[in-house]
């Protein structure tokens, strides 16, 4: 049973101190599912240490921005998570109200060092460490330790660090839609760090309450509030003041707008080092309420099918539908909406760079992730109650009625359009995810 | 049994003390439950009314004494745990109150004593208190309740003889060791309110202290009561805490007032270097104030310096990439070696369109830069778009002749504008499943011409329900219905869609009536919601009244209001006949043909048109060239007159060869077409006045007196003020009462030959009147573009009364009117489509270039933009327009000039030709006395004329200009020019 407090419960305070004229970044790590065998993800040496605690900072500063919140809810602070294997390290974090996400991902390059074991956990990221991160200067060096190394540091088992806070129900469902969102995501165009540089001195004053696009004007990219054609459209502009800081150290900047602009997704490229953000449609909409995968989530897949793709997969490996179909001797059109009901599970997160999903679980119980979508639980209580009711079913087209407060509403699926007359769907005609009416009658004509 | 005891010692106000100290920790828990009862009796408040002289007053009173609640405070005290005790106590100061610690503590002190305090952080914890705490062993301060209570400390506030007293107290620092050797360093590591002591000399007890905290640290450093490293330390790490801007900036003001040596400097370097980091200009700026004064010193680490000076030259504020500069300036001066990547870094201030920033940048490159290096010509290349004149001239060595001709190829990536196209047509509906589903979303403002096609649709929907859909419709009448009930404010939906929801809403009685039983739910769910509704709302809730009798909030809604009845019509008697002026397409235009179509089918079967219908249609009615199946449709036409407008609109014959018999037929083509001969023609010669209808009224923008009246205290009565405002207003704006002459007048006048008195027509123009009203939005900003759509061809009227009502300063007085002006600025973008738009449609635009909103701004400009790169703007016009406005001060110059510099300026050549017109055309009415920040718009006058040598400066401008030399601060830039 999913409580309503997360526990984080830290053996130290992640720290950063100089040992040897070496900096050493220690990252206390939380995980409340898999405690593992080793207390450390991953030890050794980071190839940029300048750009990086820049990065660092930048994440740090998003998991503490809110767009939407009160400032009492902001005190309540969530911990990034990173993700350690296959060569590769990945710090990943929210903005409070959720609707912005980001992500550091180090390259297989931009580190040397040892990973111990794979997986991903919540770091313990706290003002005194941010702090020190700020005075690393570009030719420091820079050791990084993701769980403490030495065990003997601190009693086995004894927690330091205790700090609750109110169960980040919008993180999780935010990291869950956010990865659907990557996959729908189309690379858009590349900026030169000049053009990204001149396309940030565009962002308006305060905070916007209207759309913004980019545009291209001659040689020159720019924020207009005005459409035009193809162009990429941001909500809450204002969100993407906390990035200014790292637009004069990039090489380049990738756009990535999601197929029907519901979100969109600057990459912020470094040497051997990655910076992804991702916008929700608005500022004050969550990536957490937008229901993206909710369809994905009326699949109804076998427990033993994910639990044979969580048993194959280790952190970072790149989700291979095929080599899966294959091993475990599994219909290929099955492991196809796979993808995206396990990316709405927290198993597997989506890398735009590479294009594909990679697997990485969630530090949190899968009992609290699938406990989150109101809309889903609104469809099953619809058919628990009998509520549904399938007036025409020819081949291409589904009529249903499905009792509402008072009326029946009307449900049409067409081919791939569906439509219904309730409030959620006649405000936002789809964009925001299937109402509970049109998931119940794909429910039931499913089964 | 305890219980019995405790209420008498509530009761009868006795010591609690004795009775709660026998008590075993078990005896506690099992009486809370029965305490929890006795504290809400005792807690308990009971309402009072009471009859004054100003009617009657409705408060409330306690039903105990101070005393016995506070008995029962000390046994909840006593007896709660963490849980129980945080509930009661984290809003009040009972936990630290004196009673608590003189007969409480000493002997007994609750586990969650401690943790609770340094939880609830409540203001009655005084500094000291908490020291006597925890000097006693009673609480174990955390560091973030220190930084909240320590500030406070050295300052005391007291009433005496009336009179507000402040007393300086820092001796209180030194009372306990702690104090100055750890607590008075976490001020420096967390965020508090060490800044908001500016006292500016007014303590009672000591003079010359304006902020008591830096002169309470500078006080202890001098006297060596606080390590100077340590604190120069501190205060500069600050800077990397994430603290706010003003204390973040008051951590440096200390800094500053702390006065680090050279010396200092130079050691703290590495500090001093990780503060640079810091998000707010100030600290940079102090920053890089120190560090140009160790540049040239051999112990500054200056490679360090130009590894960071990308972020600093990136920066949004001038002064520090000017220091930055500076700085490169003379690490190349002193280190020959840096010379190459200096030159590197600094071309990276190119970026700026500021023309000082680019020329020191460009000087740095031309003193220390070697124009053969590859590296570095291809760097500053990749700037040479935003070049200025003089930064380009010192760099000519570096831009080939090549990258100028590039950069003179025409740029031009706003496409031309189609007003019809497959793209922007509207969807028609047909199916009963696509009128239901849109019908369904056309009340949730999704989109700005849904209650058009609403009006259009709903007749059809009507013919195609039967008693087996019939049931369908229910969820969308019941949410047209609650849409009618809803209080509370909703964002998307404006009074337009209230109103459509009406119109529903009788199309929904309609429907019950029809089909009883398959509408019984929705039916029955109407009559349990209207009984809850109070008395004093069913005037304005009552279902049954028909929207025929229905209030509407403004005048303008008139329009709205003829359509939906119109509409209902059809629905009553079963017809589907189109409006005429529903737009075929996105956002109002009507394609000429459908439009002729339309007319044609009213006439095949006899039905007339609505006449405010008509104006809205052929007021959308884009001019496009007449086409053979236009000319045909036309023919068809029956009636002799209206043929013979519609062959004018569509230039198959002029004005002066028709027959008017009608005026207020012709008046919307006369307006669409905008032809100055025939508007003389129907103005002059025929008497049709059209001045309202083209909202020409003289306007001016400079101060006016106003007289207000102001309550004087202390003369007990209202005084008459004078203030001077600086307004834009229009003359003879307000309409006056219309006189008609007399027969007999109208007789004489004929045969004296005198000209026609003026008559007004009846048009849709006259109901476009917004009235001021207080305490209401006079222009709901979800309705305001719907207005501007209603006529496109000729938004002025509309715009006029946006002026009026809105606009008379540059500043917003609420966010709706902020609103109205991005929404409508966003809607004349989408509808600007020619350059003869008349004088109060520029000046609109004008408005919307200088009011305080930077979106708005940036939309202006884009319509200047698009209008510009398809010839459809009058720079003359909009020039004169803004200079007028600017005569009278209307908004800050610098508004204007960095609108030009960040969205205006070199998008094209063609943009900048134009925009030389703009500005030649605007010097040339503004006032001879130069107002502040004319300067910079005389640098880009000249910079856009250096680039356009053979462009000529008009003689009105060169007359101001001539008149502004005298000027000492212009008269560089203006012999440039002249």
């Amino acid at each position: 049973m999913a409580t309503n407090t997360l526990n984080y419960q830290y053996n130290a305070l992640s720290s950063l101190q100089k040992k040897a004229g070496q900096e050493n970044l220690l990252l206390s790590k939380f995980n409340e599912v898999h405690k593992g065998n080793s207390p450390c993800f991953f030890w050794g040496k980071l190839n940029n240490p300048y750009e990086l605690s820049r990065c660092l900072i930048t994440l740090s500063n998003i998991v503490q921005s809110s767009f939407n919140l009160s400032p009492f809810q902001l005190a309540l602070l969530k911990d990034p998570i990173v993700t350690a294997g296959n060569n590769q390290i990945r710090f990943e974090g929210f903005s409070h109200c959720a609707g912005v996400y980001a992500r550091v991902d180090v390259l297989e390059n931009g580190q040397d060092g040892e990973f111990i074991e794979n997986g991903t956990t919540n770091v313990d990221f706290n003002t005194p460490l941010i702090s020190e991160l700020g005075k690393i200067k570009k030719n420091d060096e820079l050791i990084l330790s993701v769980g403490q190394k030495e065990v003997g540091f601190h009693k086995e088992g004894e927690s330091f660090i205790e700090r609750k806070v109110p169960l980040p129900t919008k993180w999780i469902k935010g990291l869950t839609t956010v990865q659907h969102y990557f996959s729908e995501s189309d690379y858009a165009l590349t900026l030169n760090r000049i053009q990204a540089l001149q396309l940030f001195k565009t962002i308006p004053s305060g905070k916007v309450k209207i759309d913004y696009y980019l545009i291209k004007r001659g040689s020159k990219y720019l924020f207009s509030p005005l459409k035009a054609a193809n162009a990429v459209c941001i909500g809450g502009i204002h969100r993407l003041k906390l990035l200014q800081p790292l637009i004069p150290l990039i090489k380049e900047l990738k756009v990535y707008p999601q197929k029907d602009m519901q979100s969109i997704t600057f990459t912020l490229c470094f040497n051997e080092l990655n910076f992804v953000f991702s916008l929700s449609r608005d500022f004050w909409r969550g990536f957490s309420g937008e229901g993206a995968a909710l369809e994905a989530l009326i699949e109804d897949l076998p427990d033993s099918l994910v639990q044979a793709f969580d048993n194959y997969s280790y952190t970072n490996q790149e989700f291979n539908p095929t080599l899966l179909s294959f091993e475990e001797g599994i219909d290929i059109s099955k492991i196809d909406k796979l993808a995206t009901k396990l990316s709405a599970m927290g198993l597997l997160g989506y890398d735009l760079d590479k294009n594909g999903f990679f697997y990485r679980r969630l530090p949190f119980k899968l009992d609290r992730i699938l406990s989150l979508n109101p809309r889903l639980k609104g469809a099953e209580k619809l058919l628990e109650e009998n509520k549904v009711v399938i007036t025409s079913k020819k081949d291409n087209e589904i009529e249903a009625k499905v009792a509402g407060s008072g009326v029946q509403h009307y449900v049409v699926l067409k081919g791939d359009t569906q439509k219904c007359t309730c409030t959620w769907f006649s405000k936002n005609q789809g964009e925001r995810g299937a109402c509970k009416h049109i998931l119940a009658v794909k429910k039931k004509t499913k089964s | 049994m305890f219980i019995e005891e405790l209420k008498d010692i509530v009761k009868h106000e006795k010591d609690v003390v004795p009775f709660l100290k026998k008590l075993t920790s078990k005896e506690k828990r099992e009486f809370v439950p029965e305490l929890k009862k006795l504290a809400d009796i005792v807690f308990e408040r009971r309402d009072v009314t009471e009859k004054t002289k100003w009617g009657m007053s409705y408060s409330s009173e306690s039903t105990h004494t101070d005393k016995q609640r506070a008995i029962v405070d000390m046994a909840r005290f006593v007896c709660f745990n963490k849980t129980e005790a945080r509930r009661i106590f984290t809003n009040n100061n009972f936990l630290s109150n004196d009673d608590v610690i003189a007969n409480i503590l000493p002997w007994f002190i609750p586990k969650w004593y401690s943790d609770l305090l340094n939880e609830t952080n409540s203001w009655g914890l005084t500094y000291e208190k908490l020291m006597l705490l925890y000097s006693n062993g009673y609480l174990e301060p955390s560091s973030e309740l220190i930084v909240a209570r320590l500030p406070s400390i050295i300052v005391k506030s007291s009433w005496e003889n009336k009179e507000h007293k402040s007393f300086y107290t820092p001796e209180v620092l030194e009372e306990y060791k702690e104090t100055l050797e750890t607590h008075i360093w976490y001020l420096f590591e967390a965020e508090s309110g060490i800044n908001n002591f500016n006292y500016y000399n007014k303590f009672d007890n000591h003079k010359g202290v304006d902020d008591a905290w830096i002169y309470t640290i500078i006080n202890l450093v001098e006297k060596q009561k606080l390590d100077r490293e340590k604190t120069l330390i501190a205060t500069i790490y600050t800077a990397t805490k994430g603290f706010n801007q003003n204390l973040s900036g008051w951590f440096f003001d200390l800094l500053i007032k702390l006065n680090p040596t050279k010396e200092e400097v130079l050691r703290l370097q590495d500090e001093f270097y990780a503060a640079l980091n810091a998000p707010h200009s100030k600290v940079v700026n102090t920053v890089l104030k120190y560090f140009k004064i160790v540049a040239t010193d051999k112990k500054f680490k200056h490679a360090t310096f130009v590894e960071n000076a990308s972020i600093l030259l990136s920066s949004e504020v001038k002064s520090v990439v000017s220091s930055s500069l500076m700085m490169l300036d003379k690490i190349a001066k002193t280190h020959a070696s840096s010379q190459s990547i200096v030159c590197k870094t600094a071309s990276e201030a190119l970026l700026h369109t500021d023309e000082k920033i680019q020329v020191r940048a460009a000087k740095i490159i031309e003193k220390y830069g070697d124009s053969t290096n590859e590296e570095l010509r291809d760097e500053i290349e990749m700037y040479t778009d935003g070049l200025l004149y003089a930064a380009k001239e010192i760099l000519s060595e570096y831009i080939s002749a090549e990258t100028e001709e590039t950069n003179e190829e025409e740029i031009d990536a706003i496409e031309e504008i189609t007003i019809l196209s497959e793209e922007n047509k509207l969807p028609v509906y047909e199916t009963i499943d696509d009128l239901i589903f849109f019908v369904s979303q056309a009340i949730d403002n999704n989109e700005v011409y849904h209650i058009d096609l609403l009006l259009a649709n709903l007749p059809k929907l009507n013919l195609l329900i039967n008693s087996e859909n019939a049931s369908r419709l229910a969820p969308i009448l019941k949410r047209s219905f609650d849409l009618v009930f809803i209080t509370e404010w909703i964002t998307q939906v404006g009074n337009i869609e209230v109103a459509a929801a009406d119109y529903i809403n009788d199309f929904g009685k309609m429907l019950v009536r029809k089909y009883p039983a398959e509408l019984r739910d929705f039916w029955r769910y109407t009559v349990e919601k209207t009984k809850d509704i109070r008395h004093y709302e069913r005037d304005n809730k009552d279902y049954s009244v028909e929207l025929e009798k229905r209030s509407i909030p403004g005048y303008i809604y008139n329009l709205y209001r003829f359509l939906f009845i119109r509409s209902k019509e059809f629905i009553q008697k079963g017809q589907a006949f189109p409006l005429l002026s529903t737009p075929t397409h996105t956002p109002c235009w009507i394609a000429p043909a459908v439009f002729l179509d339309r007319i044609l089918q009213y006439q095949n079967t006899n039905k007339k048109f609505d006449f405010n219908d008509y104006q809205i249609a052929i007021g959308r009615l884009p001019i496009t060239e007449c086409t053979k199946e236009i000319t045909e449709k036309i023919a068809q036409i029956q009636s002799k007159e209206l043929q013979e407008v519609l062959r004018y609109h569509f230039n198959l014959t002029s004005l002066k060869e028709s027959k008017i018999m009608r005026p207020a037929l012709w008046m919307q083509s006369i307006l669409s077409k905008k032809n100055a001969e025939d508007i003389n023609y129907f103005e002059e010669d025929l008497g049709y006045s059209l001045q309202k209808e083209m909202a020409f009224y003289t306007w001016a923008c400079m101060s006016r007196e106003r007289t207000f009246k102001l309550y004087d205290y202390q003369a007990g009565k209202y005084t008459n003020e004078k203030v001077t405002e600086k307004k834009l207003y229009f003359n003879e704006f307000l309409p006056k009462k219309f006189e008609y002459a007399s027969l007999l007048t109208s007789i004489k006048d004929f045969f004296k030959g005198n000209k026609r008195k003026v008559v007004h027509q009846n048009s849709i123009y006259k109901f476009i009147r917004i009235r001021k009203q207080q305490f209401t939005t006079l222009i709901q900003p979800n309705d305001d573009l719907k207005f501007l759509l209603l006529t496109p061809n000729n938004p002025c009227v509309f715009l006029s009364q946006v002026i009026h009502n809105n606009l008379q300063e540059s500043t917003f007085f609420d966010e709706g009117t902020r609103k109205n002006m991005i929404n409508i600025l966003k809607g004349l973008y989408e509808i600007w489509n020619r350059e003869d738009y008349f004088e109060t449609t520029y000046l609109f635009l004008a408005t919307g270039f200088l009011c305080s909103d930077k979106v708005a701004r940036d939309i202006a400009a884009e319509i200047w933009i698009k209008a510009n790169s398809t010839a459809t703007m009058n720079n003359v016009l909009l020039g004169k327009t803004l200079g007028k406005l600017q005569f009278g001060d209307y908004a800050p110059m610098k508004r204007f000039t960095d609108l030009i510099t960040e969205s205006m300026f070199a998008i094209s050549t063609l943009h900048n030709k134009r925009l030389f017109e703009l500005i030649n055309a605007m010097i040339s009415t503004m006032n001879d006395t130069p107002i502040r920040g004319v300067k910079k718009l005389l640098e880009l006058f000249l910079e856009l004329k250096r680039t356009f040598p053979e462009a000529a400066i008009s003689d009105e401008t060169t007359e101001k200009l001539t008149v502004w030399k005298t000027s000492k601060t212009l008269k560089a830039v203006v012999e440039k020019l002249i």
